[in-house]
């Protein structure tokens, strides 16, 4: 009997194994790990918002000062007065 | 954030100044095409990924002709993240190719090749060859009948150039046929070689950017144009694109990761449907025009020494374009421009979609 079921189970692995090693899974295939990939894609995307969001601000603010700047410099030119 | 030791340490034994002034002088004129200006940055971001996957893909790849794609397999398969790594490389190689052809055809349009800048285009035009050399050393390196018949193809097809065709064969295979020499040949292409050409090149790339400043348009030479400091505000900019950049491909390297084709076989035919990969289906669809034999020559080597020429044309542009030279709008340019730009979508689009 164990002759038997090794024999089908060695005929059930062997196409299987030959069968991964043609088409490799290109990435996890579990449910649960592809699940997680989603997840941490769509927390990737929402940190980039973010970062973007807050580069965005950051550029905001040294072009405002940029512009006071400018304005001041244009004061402080001498004249004639 | 400013580590005010460490900087006090090398600001007393290396003067900065120059670099500083250098960093606080430069300044980018602002006008209504500045966006196609932010393709040579993004670029340049995607070649430093590339690098850096790279180099995490080089520690685990066999380059042996036995090996390789078992390796290849087994990156993907058992180690940690190895399928993200090798479908995030993919990605940004395809993507670097994709923004470096529209690169071109910005600078090429825009005519910011004209004089003084005919080095910088003759340097972008190099590494745009380079890029595509990346792309052909790199898809042959898993060792599959795709990528084998591709690299027997082209490599076949450079054998067309005449004089120096058989030698450039030989060379690129290390042999008659596409072998296991071949693959430790690209290999070496692909981490040695190019790299060390690009970062030459792109040396010089960047310091003559850095030399001539930006071109403007020639619709807006003469304008008074406002200028904005390169540091920090075009920077931020271009962080804020390359985020972007960053997400799209890792999101393609996440829902879209390339497949991997059976192990090459030498001796077996190339399998059906074969094609290229799409920044060589124009070369291809081109080949395929042309008939066996025309006027008693070869077809194919007919059809390779046109493409050369069309190539030498395109790279010699800002040389022949004497009216951008003297600052003068040259609508001839333009148009030729156009044709090359149209020519290569459209035969992209035929070879992919047929």
């Amino acid at each position: 009997m164990k002759r038997i079921l090794s024999l089908l189970g060695a005929l059930l692995l062997t196409p299987a194994s030959l069968l991964a090693a043609e088409h490799p899974d290109l990435m996890p295939s579990s449910p649960y790990d592809r699940s997680l990939i989603y997840l941490n894609l769509a927390f990737f995307w929402t940190a980039l918002i973010i970062l973007i969001a807050l580069i965005r601000l950051k550029l905001r603010e040294i072009e405002r000062v940029q512009a006071m700047d400018a304005g001041q410099e244009h004061e402080k030119i001498p004249t004639l007065e | 954030m400013n580590f005010p030791r460490l900087r006090g340490w090398f600001e007393e034994r290396y003067d900065f100044t120059d670099v500083r002034d250098l960093a606080r002088k430069k300044r980018v004129p602002v006008h209504g095409r500045e966006l196609w200006y932010y393709t040579g940055g993004i670029v340049l971001f995607l070649f430093i990924i590339q690098v850096l996957t790279g180099i995490a893909l080089a520690f685990y790849y066999v380059p042996y002709f036995e090996e390789a794609h078992k390796s290849v397999i087994e990156i993907v398969t058992k180690l940690n993240m190895g399928w993200f790594f090798r479908s995030l490389h993919h990605w940004v190689a395809q993507m670097a190719i994709f923004v470096l052809f529209i690169h071109v055809f910005a600078t090429l349009l825009l005519k910011s090749y004209r004089k003084p800048r005919e080095l910088l285009w003759v340097s972008g035009f190099f590494l745009l060859g380079i890029s595509i050399f990346f792309g052909l050393s790199g898809y042959f390196l898993p060792w599959d009948e795709r990528a084998f018949a591709a690299v027997r193809v082209a490599t076949g097809g450079a054998g067309n150039l005449p004089l120096i065709g058989t030698w450039v064969k030989a060379f690129l295979r290390g042999g008659i046929d596409v072998t296991g020499e071949t693959l430790v040949r690209f290999y070496a292409f692909h981490v040695c070689l190019l790299p060390l050409l690009t970062l030459v090149i792109l040396g010089c790339h960047l310091f003559l950017v850095q030399y001539h400043g930006m071109s403007v348009p020639l619709s807006y030479k003469g304008k008074n144009l406002e200028e904005v400091p390169f540091f920090p505000n075009v920077l931020l900019r271009d962080l804020m694109i390359w985020l972007v950049v960053l997400g799209v491909a890792v999101t393609l390297a996440t829902l879209l990761p390339p497949e991997i084709a059976k192990k090459a076989d030498p001796l077996a035919p190339a399998p059906e449907g074969v094609k290229p990969e799409w920044y060589f289906l124009f070369l291809f669809q081109t080949l395929k025009l042309f008939p066996g034999t025309l006027l008693g020559m070869n077809g194919e080597t007919i059809a390779i020494v046109l493409i050369s020429l069309a190539i030498l044309f395109f790279f010699l542009l800002p040389f022949f374009d004497r009216r951008s030279r003297e600052g003068e709008r040259s609508p001839l340019f333009t148009a030729i421009g156009v044709v090359y730009l149209i020519y290569f979508v459209v035969m992209t689009l035929v070879g992919y979609l047929t």
